[in-house]
This record gives structure tokens, sequence and C-alpha cells, in this order.
């Protein structure tokens, strides 16, 4: 029996979750400053004030904190969202057809994956921005291709149990392709699984890509991202504590309740006695 | 003519020398008439069907011939299987639960392989698979097309998986113990069911089972395995009436009755189906055989036919007729 009905802790961590988002996505239309608009009018390095509507404060460059802070969001958020699925397709995708083709196929992708797995990050993150530039799609690239891995090696590891199961010997029996048992069986059963391992990859891509930002890898300004703020406000933290205390803020509760939320959802999910049960 | 028929077909462990576990099974089925094979637990009768279908186990080797209509299944590329599964044989298997897919509607499962085979939209291919319940019994067979198999009971389960195998209109249907994880009522519903749709549908069946009365009431022949090996084969209504092998008849006595004294201990085979005490070169009951004589140590028995089949036997049937005790 699959219950449908969501623990309060859950449905908290959702509604925190969706309010943290919303605030992102709209907050900025709120406030009568640009992203990368420098306040002329009031002072560099404000402290959080009502009367210019610099509500966080605003930068050594005069730019209003709340703004780049929410638009900083949209920007770490994007690339949580992006590499996460970036890295769930190949990785669904890798996993399953190993999984259940087997033999050579799976030794050559595992293969693929372990030597990725060799390759150092960081070392993989600074040749890819040298050779092409600090682009965004460059950053959902970089961190998809690393994190699909883990993804690659669960679902084969649940693929290889699943394909001992009936329904997929009666797929076969039914005349159906390995492709097409692939799409229609195997992939609908790691369903609870590969979205119990998204929740829990979403906020790991989200630190990573602040912490590339965080160590100037990341974004390109005037763009910003939460890591990108905090390694601003760090440098002047001694001055203007707003300056990190804000985005630092935002990333953690945000990364708080999603793993909130994934450790819900696992919880769930090994309640019902596996993925398939 | 026949439509299936099964020619010295052995299957054993690639690499080693271990005991086979199907060896030298031969029958035939012809188009519109219905085979059950009787055996106990381990006897190979599940390994010997899927084998025919390219799905025995890894590590498994299939030798001997199976020709389905002429198409030789044994050895074939899946691609080739592909056309034959499915379409034209429908299998059933034993546990309901577990061989739907917990993800997928019922009407999704059933009208499957009519998507691929028959390039039927998911619309179409819904309004046969409704078709496909009523033909079963399904009652309110609409909204049960919607439903996932959890909220479905096993003998509802095991309806569908007749539907999904029946899909495509079949000529042969192999039903794996199809009522061995159904209770008693519902069991004798599905005999009753599986007899209607086998006249229906013009079904050729070959059932596995190991329940005797299940064969007497579905199975125009029954051949009777034991440890991979055939022991007899014949007309169900002679052969359980008037069964010509030690095995057979061990097996009938051994079924539970109502007219014999409830307090007397029941009948059982001695000994167990042990596969390393079989020797190739002897008979394979012979070791729990109460007929066994010298001969059965030291030859297997040849095939010799008989009326209206093959037994596999060195003493004849009116030597063993009267059993000892």
């Amino acid at each position: 029996m699959r219950p449908h009905t969501t623990s309060p802790g859950m449905r908290a961590a959702l509604a925190a979750l969706a309010c943290v988002v919303a605030l992102v996505i709209v907050g900025p239309w709120f406030s009568p400053y640009a992203c990368d608009e420098i306040d002329f009018s009031g002072t560099w390095s404000a402290a959080p004030t009502l009367v210019h509507a610099h509500w966080f404060g605003t930068d050594s460059l005069g730019r209003d904190l709340f703004v780049r802070t929410l638009c900083g969001g949209r920007i770490s958020l994007l690339v949580g969202a992006v590499s996460t699925l970036v890295s769930l397709l190949v990785g669904v995708a890798c996993g399953a057809v190993a999984g259940y083709i087997g033999g050579r196929l799976d030794g050559l992708l595992m293969r693929i994956v372990d030597v990725l797995y060799a390759l150092p990050f960081m070392f993989f993150v600074i040749v890819l921005m040298v050779l092409f530039g600090r682009h965004l799609l460059l950053m959902f690239v970089a961190i998809g291709a690393v994190n699909w891995l883990d993804m690659a090696r669960v679902v084969r590891g649940q693929t290889l149990a699943l394909r001992e199961r009936d329904f997929i010997a009666a797929a076969r029996l039914s005349g159906l392709s390995d492709l097409q048992i692939i799409r229609r069986h195997v992939v609908p059963n790691l369903f609870g699984l590969v979205a119990v391992y998204a929740a829990v990859t979403l906020p790991q891509v989200i630190l990573i890509e602040s912490f590339l930002s965080f160590l100037g890898l990341g974004v390109q300004a005037p763009a910003t991202s939460w890591g990108a703020l905090i390694n601003d406000g760090a440098r002047e933290m001694d001055v203007t504590p707003w300056s990190l205390l804000f985005p630092a803020a935002f990333l953690s509760v945000t990364l708080l309740l999603l793993n909130l939320l994934g450790e819900q959802l696992r919880a769930r999910l090994s309640s019902r006695g596996g993925p398939a049960a | 003519m026949s439509l299936l028929s099964v020619d010295r077909l052995c299957i054993g462990p690639v690499d080693s020398a271990a005991a086979p576990i199907v060896d030298g099974l031969s029958f035939t089925l012809s188009r519109g008439d219905s085979l059950a094979i009787v055996g106990e637990s381990g006897s190979g009768k599940t390994q010997a069907v899927l084998s025919l279908l390219g799905l025995q186990g890894a590590g498994l080797r299939v030798s001997g011939s199976a020709r389905f209509d002429g198409i030789e299944l044994i050895g074939a590329r899946d691609s080739m299987l592909d056309v034959v599964r499915g379409t034209r044989i429908g299998m059933v298997f034993q546990d309901p639960a577990s061989s739907l897919n917990p993800y997928l509607t019922v009407g999704m499962q059933i009208g499957e392989s009519l998507e691929v085979h028959r390039g039927l939209s998911r619309a179409e291919s819904h309004r046969v698979a409704l078709r496909l319940l009523d033909a079963v019994r399904v009652a309110d067979a609409a909204r049960r097309l919607l439903q996932y198999p959890h909220e479905l009971s096993g003998g509802m389960r095991q309806r569908v998986m007749l539907a999904a195998a029946l899909a495509c209109r079949p000529e042969l249907l192999i039903a794996d113990e199809p009522t061995t994880a159904l209770d008693a009522t519902v069991q004798r519903q599905l005999i009753t069911l599986l007899r209607e749709l086998q006249r229906d549908f013009a079904l050729s069946l070959l059932l596995i089972t190991h329940d005797l009365g299940v064969v007497g009431e579905l199975c125009t022949r029954t051949l009777v395995m034991y440890a991979g090996r055939v022991m007899e084969e014949g007309d169900s209504e002679r052969l359980l009436r008037a069964p010509t092998h030690p095995y057979t008849q061990a097996l009938l006595r051994a079924r539970p009755r109502l007219d014999t004294d409830p307090d007397a201990p029941m009948f059982a085979i001695a000994g167990s189906l042990t596969r390393a005490e079989i020797s190739p070169l002897a008979c394979c009951f012979a070791p729990r055989c109460e007929h066994a004589v010298d001969l059965c140590y030291r030859l297997r028995p040849p095939p010799e036919s008989v009326a209206d089949g093959v037994r596999h036997c060195h003493r004849r049937p009116e030597d063993i007729a009267t059993a000892p005790g």
C-alpha cells in the first residue's frame, strides 16, 4: 500500500521551502533597486535601513543587498535545479542501461564512471573554466558531470535487483525489447529511489556551486550567487557583518530545508520496504 | 498438425558436469490441444518452458530442439523470439503479485503488448483491454482498468495476467502453476475460466502444475516429469485412472482424499529428490521406487511407446499394477 499522507515535518519543510523559492523569484520586484544598480544617493556599505529601502543594507559598491541576495538565490537555485536534472537524466539512463543489459556494456559504462570518479573535481572544474571561460552553462555541465556518477551507481544497483523480478520476465515474454522494458518497466520503478536521491543531490549541488563561487570560479560579476555574496561579505565581515549574514542565512536555511525534505522522503521510502514494494 | 514439438530438450549448467536440470524432454502439442506437465518442485518444469521462450536462467545451456509452428525456438535470437513472444505465445506466471508492475495501471499492462506489437494508441489499447477484462470475467472492468495491482485481489491479478497474455490473441498459452498462489475457491474459478478461454480463444494450452486435480479437468494430455526426465506421457484420463509408471502411481496415492480414514497417516513417497544421487546411467526414480529391481540401477530406461503415449520404465505395467502394501 502506498501511503499518500505526508508527515507534518514534511509539510512544514515543503511550505518553508516554497516560501524561500517564492521570495527569491518575486522578491526583487518589490525593491526599487536592480541587481547591479549602484545607489549613489545612499552610502557605501550602509547598514540595513528602511529609509532608502535598503532592507539588507548595501555592499561596498553601494548595491542593494536585499536584491542581490535574492538574485543570487535565483542563480544558486537554478544551478541546483538544472544540475540535479542533468545528473538525474544522465545517471538514470546510464545506470538503468548498465544494470539491465549487463555484461560488457555494464562493465564499460561502470568503468567510465570509475574513471570520472578518480578525476579530482576541482582540477576538472578549473580546467573547464580555463579552457572555455567562465559561463553559467559550463557550471551546469561541470557539476552535472560529477553528480551523475553517484546516481548511476545507485540506479544500477537497484536495476540489478529489479531485473530479476517476475514482471520484467513477464514483459520479456510479451515480446518487449530491452529498451522498451527499461523505459516502461525499469524506470518507473526507480521513481521513489530517484526522487529521494534527487532531494539529497539538490543541496549538495547548491553547496558545490557556492563553494566554486566562493573560490571565484563560479558566476561572473555582476551576476552573483549566494556563494559569491558570501565571498564578498566575508572580506568585509568586520566592517559590514550584514553583507555576510544575510546571504549566509539564506543559504543555510535553504540547505537545511532541502536536507530535511530529503530525509523525510528517505524515511518514507524505507518505511515502504524499498522503492519497489 | 503439431503446434509445438519439443525434441530431446536438455538444460544444464554451462560450466560443470553436474546433473542437467532438464534431460531429454520430448513432447508434441497439437493445435487446440492441451498438455499438462506434472512433477514435484525442482523437477525442471518451469525451466523447461522458460527456455522455450529464451528466458533460461543465467549460466544455463539449452540444447535440443523446440519448433513452434515450424519456427525453431532454441538458440533463436532475441529479435526473432520477440516476434513470437507475446503475439503467438502468451504466458502466465505462478505468482500474480510479483508479475505485475506495481507502478503501472492494469490497463497499461494489458494494453502494453498491443501498443508494442500492433502499434495501437493508448486509447485504442485501453478499449481492447476493457474487452479483455470482460473476457476474463472481471466485474466493473472500466474502473479496474485504471487501478494499480495493489488495489486488486490475488485472483483478480491472475485474471489481469491472463488478459495481458491473451491481448494479442496468441495461439499457445503457457500457464506456469497459475493457481498455486491462490486459495481454493479462487482456484476453482480460475480453472473454469481457463477452460472457457481455451474454447473461446481457440487456444492450445501448456499447463505446468503439481496439482493433479487441475490436470484432469483442463488437459487432454499429461506428461509426468521427475528430476528433469520424462517418466510417462499419455492421455490424461487414462493416465490418472490407470497409471503405468511407479512414479505416477505414487503421486496419485499421495493425494489427499476425502474417502479415506482421516486418522491414517497419509502416503508419502519415501526419500527426497536429490540431484547429486542421480546417475546418468540409471533410472532417476529408482532410489525412491518401491518396484525398483536391479536393472533399474544399471540402465536408464529407454522410451517405450504405449497406446496413447510413452513411458520410461523397465517394469511392465502389469507387474506394478498391484501396489505392495
